[in-house]
């Protein structure tokens, strides 16, 4: 077990005002059978109104509407956060992540690695997901900026390279192809820098987080914002705004150990 | 009847005038065209619509029990009686959906059920449409201007009045409502059913709003009223799909929608007419399944015939579609108004090679069905009356209690050669009369 702190923040700047500017801000950890949220402060302006709302795999977020004319727009989320517990699942039925989605959907470049690959048979689901997890990792190189939160994971595998999101993603494929429950998570690992993904798969009715970008197990240097089918489910942060603005966003996250 | 078809040029007439017209877009282009009306009813009697309307009735019953279902308890899944692939993979299933309840039990509210008679008389369903369907403005205007044109058909003979139907969706809207006004909220004047969103709103009393004209605030639906001061949203009947509905939960880059109108329906402080998510029920695969809906849920036999269907999915039925591929017609259960449908036997040697790859390659993606010979109905065309094939879409509105609406969309097929009769294809359309002895 191990306390968390982090701090989560964005920042726009806008060269010209926007109006009317819709928000969702998928920035509230949590509690699971993995983790409890011990504390937690948000700010975020401007705004008209907030409130809070849930998604259909679970997950909570803030929502809101700044009307009036800005230029600048923050938001900064701050907790301590209980990690790498054993507590009873949150989520028990995986039937939703069993299916592929149009971004983790089998093309004949994840047909081809699957079949390359020697899972010993009657291996638990775990045992099975870490070795797709090292075949893929012989095939993807990490490269920023080489994909976008519409890639799938058939092209990350197809150019052979991506970032933690193409990692999961090709993670959730190869495992869903195996028959093995599996999910895209959104969140924070210790140390600074941006927000990271990973995955977890179901296995003795229990889901297990596998970091594939890192190639490990999660532990207890891992906070979860969200979780979805894939990618698009997890989109930490949507916004709409009228007003014909260049946009300059900033994204900066720290986690460390309290 | 023979006065009103002496009378269809001018009914038709006063139909363009009221911009009854159809907006198709084909290679990227928008072109409004009229929906050519044919002025011989089609009749359909009472005992015979009895029938009709006790297995919609069912029919419809058992969709919203579905859609409680899929998207909160999943016992139909969970009991096996659907396979989790048909309900989780198709396009219409919506995740934002799940652990969502809709107000009263209702997911469906306005239905609009695709029939086709066979020759032998029996009536088949072909598809059930629980997202958008459009259409009963069409009969519902024809009939005014018929009744106008030749009062004395009307008077002659026991037609059941079929301009209740704005009556009976303001009660469907009205029985959900939060608290506030209705509204239709439409994507704009180049939609391809606009006419039917202002018309319906003109009727029904409620205001036409496109996506821009409505905001949320503190959790609650508003618009700005005449005066400009603010107005709050009951009910929201939405002419928009599910995608496009709010940026915030669907789509990013939908302009048309309303950011968090998804969020405020969850909370319950507004009604979305139809619930979003429905499109998981009215999949073509999905359809297959309907019969088996009505036995699990309600315990009863199901009333309406599904046309002999199969999906290539199950081995045996794969066996049956490449043993019958010149009998059978294939659909693409991601496409809809009449496109993605082949007919086995009008296929190239080569067309026919590259569809059974395709369907062996993704099973999951199609049904195949047996032809139905279903009847022809007449048309006049330059002064004569030539038979073309036609089908119904019979509406049911869910509120309070479930209604069918005594008429329908009767749309024909002007190619003498074709089954298709959507009106994106250029079909015309006739009004449904139903008798009441």
């Amino acid at each position: 077990m191990s306390e968390l702190a982090f701090e989560y923040r964005m920042h726009s700047d806008f060269h010209r005002p926007i109006f009317n500017h819709a928000f969702r801000l998928m920035l509230l950890p949590p509690d699971t059978g993995r983790q409890k949220v011990l504390h937690l402060e948000a700010e975020i302006a401007p705004k008209s109104w907030i409130s809070q709302g849930q998604d259909g795999f679970g997950n909570r977020y803030f929502y809101g509407t700044a009307v009036e004319g800005h230029s600048t727009f923050t938001a900064c989320v701050r907790g301590t956060v209980q990690t790498g517990l054993e507590g009873p699942e949150d989520d028990a039925d995986p039937i939703l992540y069993t299916i592929p989605t149009p971004t983790t959907a089998p093309g004949p470049s994840a047909i081809s690695l699957y079949q390359s690959v020697n899972a010993p048979d009657g291996a638990d689901a775990m045992a099975r997901a870490e070795c797709l997890m090292a075949a893929l990792r012989r095939n993807l190189q990490y490269v920023p900026g080489v994909t976008d939160t519409t890639s799938s994971s058939e092209a990350a595998l197809r150019q052979g390279s991506g970032v933690c999101q193409d990692f999961t993603q090709v993670l959730l494929t190869l495992c869903r192809m195996d028959g093995i429950p599996a999910r895209y998570v959104a969140g924070m690992v210790i140390g600074e820098g941006k927000t990271h993904a990973w995955a977890e798969v179901w296995s003795d009715g229990a889901w297990h987080g596998l970091d594939p970008t890192w190639g490990r197990r999660v532990n207890g240097d891992y906070i979860e914002l969200c979780h979805g089918r894939d990618c698009r489910d997890c989109l930490l942060n949507r916004g709409v705004y009228a007003g014909p603005a260049m946009e300059n966003q900033m994204i900066t996250v720290s986690v460390k150990n309290v | 009847m023979h006065d009103i078809c002496k009378e269809a040029d001018a009914i038709n007439e006063q139909l363009a005038r009221y911009g009854v017209k159809f907006g198709i877009y084909k290679n990227g282009e928008f072109r409004e065209q009229l929906f050519p009306f044919d002025a011989i009813p089609r009749i359909i009697n009472a005992e015979e619509f009895a029938y009709l309307e006790k297995g919609l009735k069912q029919r419809v019953t058992a969709l919203n029990c579905f859609l409680q279902d899929i998207y909160t308890d999943k016992k139909i899944v969970k009991d096996g009686v659907i396979p989790p692939e048909f309900a989780y993979a198709s396009s219409g299933y919506l995740p934002q959906c799940e652990g969502v309840r809709a107000p009263k039990g209702v997911a469906s509210h306005i239905s609009g059920i695709d029939l086709v008679q066979a020759k032998d008389g029996t009536w088949y369903i072909l598809e059930d449409n629980l997202r958008v369907p459009s259409g009963a403005s069409y009969p519902l205007i024809a009939r005014g201007l018929c009744r106008r044109a030749s009062p004395e058909t009307f008077r002659e003979r026991k037609i059941v009045d079929n301009r209740d139907y704005a009556q009976l969706l303001r009660r469907t809207m009205d029985h959900v409502n939060a608290g506030g006004d209705n509204v239709i909220l439409t994507p704009g004047r180049y939609n391809a059913a606009f006419f039917e969103h202002s018309y319906l709103a003109e009727l029904t009393g409620s205001v036409l709003v496109t996506g821009s004209d409505l905001f949320v605030e503190d959790d609650f639906l508003y618009y700005n009223g005449m005066g400009g001061e603010k107005r709050r949203v009951g009910a929201v009947y939405r002419r928009i799909s599910d995608e496009y509905l709010d940026p915030m939960n669907f789509l990013p880059e939908s302009v048309i929608g309303v950011p968090h109108i998804f969020d405020v329906y969850k909370k319950g402080n507004v009604a979305i007419l139809n619930a979003p998510g429905n499109g998981v029920a009215d999949d073509k695969g999905i359809y297959y399944f309907v019969p088996k809906m009505v036995q699990y849920y309600l315990g009863e036999e199901c009333i309406t015939n599904n046309a002999p269907t199969y999906l290539p999915f199950y081995p045996e039925d794969m066996k049956y579609v490449l043993d019958k591929f010149d009998e059978i017609v294939i659909k693409d259960v991601a496409e809809a108004g009449g496109y993605g449908v082949v007919f086995g036997n009008k296929l190239s040697k080569a067309e026919k090679e590259d569809l059974i790859n395709l369907i062996k390659a993704e099973p999951r993606r199609f049904i195949a069905q047996d032809v139905i010979d279903f009847i022809d109905i007449d048309i006049m065309e330059n002064g004569e009356r030539v038979p073309r094939k036609a089908d119904l879409r019979a509406f049911v509105l869910t509120g309070e209690d479930v209604t069918v609406w005594k008429s329908g969309l009767t749309r024909f097929s002007r190619n003498p050669d074709s089954f298709i009769v959507n009106s994106s294809q250029g079909g015309g359309f006739k009004d449904t009369w139903v008798l009441s002895r």
